[in-house]
């Protein structure tokens, strides 16, 4: 073998050896391109859903405290609705999801039970005062609580209970109302030629993806695991299960994108960062795959055991994200030389 | 570990491990100066956070995430307390001569969506713990009221901004809150959202009822108040950050009524950076860990530059009789003697990323 063989055998070796399965790029995208298509294709959907729900629950719980025939199961049916559509969108808090706080104002959670119930009598001694009832006897969770943790269940002749149920219904729908047109807004500032805020955009976006990975492996995975499933998100309800996977579907869609959508792997391909979109995407399946492999009921060593497994994937996903992905961008999302504690 | 760029280690607290584990033994070196810290297992891409004593790495406790302020229990039961790193949720008291965890309080289990913001004090009879919260809704800064002992969570009261960073008792009984000025919101973790608009201050509050006393600013609201010393005879100093606007000296000094910059040339302001890690009194004047700039920095109480050392990644400031112990996050630890800014302090290296915060063991 000439050496001039035995050279391009050795390098045919090589790039078999290499961990070669990197996807084609994709074309190159600004912050402003991924997030547009997202608030256009999910947000903007996702909210105006949303909105339908929550003033389906409203009109329910209107219906049931007012005596119009509405029953109790109907009810916590639209509730359930409610509370999904809320988890799909609930990782996904970009522009003025973010801004207004939104998902803070109707979803204050681990639900303060406590506070609900003073809220209650603030309400029946003064109809008048809501504003001095605060967050954390406010939102869907709150509303969960009355409807599915009664004993005796709800009934309409339980008038502060019903008084609380409809206002708290009304609050959530009243505070939802601008979020759908002002997210339409946002998209298409974003679409403006002079738009100028790229490089905060990308910075905020890849936070918050972060952030919301994150919250879901401490506030939901975790607290699951450890303090059981009445504790968990949705537990009242019988919903923990499919929250789990509503909330880490809408994550999945911002990070791997959806018809028109490019997502964050679209915009790592975009940037040439073709290993570590792959990387990514591997990782979402493996979470995917630990959320798919939780047992019903979750109450178990094997629920426990589950969680744990799901919980070390999402740990890996985070540090991808924070690590990898924020290198590969250039998004300080640390301590950086001048952000001191 | 004071920088680590582009990391934000509150995301990286990805061990799901029992928090009571103990730590896994890193030696200490013998010679160097016993200290209360906390530390990580590598600088650049932490996967494990303690606090315990530098010196019995093997009794340190495992925590959640990055660890920030601890202080010695003023019960003197042995315990300690711990703060999370900002934005941070908990606080842990342990027997730090056996790693058992005593009390912790998470803070989703408030009744108030609220964030720590790594720095707490005990109230003068010990039975109360104040720790610098912002409020997740709207970032307004409070001082949260806890149980020293139990750690509940007993109310809380405005910090008078946003952005609170460290707390102090003062001697005259009242609460000094350094407010940075700086929102941040926890879906975006530490990302400023406000550089445009900030208004940093040092105020004082009634330790009693929480009402705001007094408001302290600098005439630059790019100066975020970060930390605070006070002396002995009660002078009060603040150490500061720079948002990004024209340099100005590192330390302020509370004098009638207002913050008044200490005396910085440009020469002494360029040595000295952007960022100030960690303020310390001393009898003859301030200890001032320039982080960014690998110094500490020395003034006298009237606020006259006396020198400064070179401590690269310099940031937890420390007490040793008349003089002062610094740290760093590569695992550096200084020790001066006589606390003249002439005098080469003495050095040490540990094997760990030792954190922001550190008291005598």
């Amino acid at each position: 073998m000439s050496v001039l063989l035995r050279s391009l055998f050795g390098l045919a070796l090589v790039l078999l050896a290499l961990p070669g399965r990197a996807e084609a790029p994709a074309p190159m995208l600004e912050p402003s391109a991924m997030a547009s298509a997202l608030a256009e294709k999910v947000l903007v959907p996702g909210y105006a859903a949303l909105q339908r729900d929550v003033d389906a629950l409203a009109k329910a719980t209107d219906g049931f405290c007012g005596g119009s025939g509405t029953s109790l199961d109907e009810v916590r049916s639209a509730w359930r609705h409610a509370a999904l559509s809320l988890r799909r969108i609930s990782a996904l808090s970009f522009g003025p999801a973010l801004e207004s706080r939104i998902l803070r104002r109707i979803d204050y959670w681990p639900t303060r039970p406590s506070l609900v119930e003073q809220g209650i009598e603030r309400l029946a001694a003064d109809p008048g005062d809501t504003a001095r009832i605060g967050l954390p006897a406010r939102g869907l969770p709150a509303i969960e609580y009355l409807l599915f943790v009664s004993d005796p269940p709800l009934a309409p002749a339980a008038k502060s209970r019903c008084a609380y149920l409809t206002w708290l219904g009304r609050d959530v729908a009243e505070q939802l109302s601008p979020l759908p047109e002002a997210l339409r807004h946002w998209a298409e500032s974003m679409r403006d030629s002079e738009f100028d805020g790229e490089r905060a955009l990308l910075d905020e976006s890849l936070n918050v993806l972060i952030g919301s990975t994150e919250a879901f492996r401490e506030k939901y995975v975790e607290k699951l695991r450890t303090r059981g499933i009445d504790a968990s998100d949705g537990g009242r309800s019988g919903s923990t299960l499919p929250h789990l996977n509503a909330y880490f579907e809408g994550l999945a869609t911002a990070l791997q994108g959806t018809e028109g959508v490019p997502g964050l792997i679209g915009f790592l391909r975009g940037r040439g960062h073709l290993s570590l979109a792959d990387a990514l995407g591997d990782q979402i399946t493996q979470v995917r795959s630990a959320l798919g492999s939780l047992p019903d009921p979750l109450d178990s060593r094997q629920g426990r055991e589950s969680l744990d497994a799901l919980g070390k994937t999402l740990a890996g996903l985070q540090r991808m994200l924070t690590e990898d992905a924020a290198d590969a961008l250039q998004v300080a999302v640390g301590f950086g030389e001048g952000d001191g504690d | 570990m004071a920088i680590d760029p582009r990391r934000r280690q509150w995301l990286l607290g990805l061990s799901l491990a029992p928090l009571a584990r103990l730590a896994q033994a890193v030696p200490a070196h013998p010679a160097a100066p016993r200290l209360l810290t906390c530390w990580a297992d590598d600088l650049r891409r932490p996967r494990a956070f303690h606090a315990g004593r530098l010196d019995q790495p093997a009794l340190a406790i495992a925590l959640p995430a990055r660890g920030h302020d601890v202080f010695w229990h003023p019960s003197g039961d042995g315990s300690a307390v711990v703060v999370a790193r900002r934005p941070g949720r908990f606080l842990i008291r342990w027997q730090v001569a056996t790693g058992r965890i005593l009390a912790r309080f998470d803070a989703d289990d408030a009744d108030q969506a609220i964030r720590l913001e790594g720095h707490f004090c005990f109230s003068h009879d010990g039975r109360q713990l104040y720790a610098t919260e912002s409020e997740s809704i709207d970032g307004r800064g409070q001082v949260g009221v806890y149980d020293a002992l139990t750690l509940q969570r007993l109310g809380g009261w405005s910090s008078g901004g946003i952005g609170p960073h460290s707390i102090r008792l003062l001697a005259d009984g009242q609460l000094a809150v350094a407010n940075g000025g700086i929102l941040t919101l926890p879906e975006t973790g530490r990302l400023k959202r406000n550089r445009e608009r900030m208004d940093p201050s040092l105020a004082t509050l009634d330790v009693g009822t929480g009402q705001l006393l007094a408001q302290l600013r600098l005439p630059d609201p790019w100066m975020s108040v970060r930390h605070i010393a006070q002396g002995r005879s009660g002078q009060v100093a603040v150490a500061l950050q720079n948002e990004g606007g024209p340099p100005r000296p590192l330390l302020a000094l509370a004098d009638a009524g207002a913050l008044r910059y200490a005396e910085a040339s440009a020469p002494v302001m360029e040595a000295c950076g952007g960022y100030a890690g960690d303020v310390l009194a001393l009898p003859q004047g301030l200890a001032v860990s320039c982080t960014t700039a690998g110094r500490t920095a020395l003034w006298d109480w009237e606020g006259r530059f006396q020198g400064s050392h070179a401590t690269p990644r310099v940031c937890a400031l420390a007490r040793a009789g008349t003089s002062w112990i610094a740290t760093g996050d590569e695992g550096d630890v200084w020790r001066s003697r006589s606390a003249g800014p002439r005098e080469v302090p003495t050095h040490w290296r540990e094997g760990v990323a030792l954190d922001n915060h550190a008291v005598p063991a």
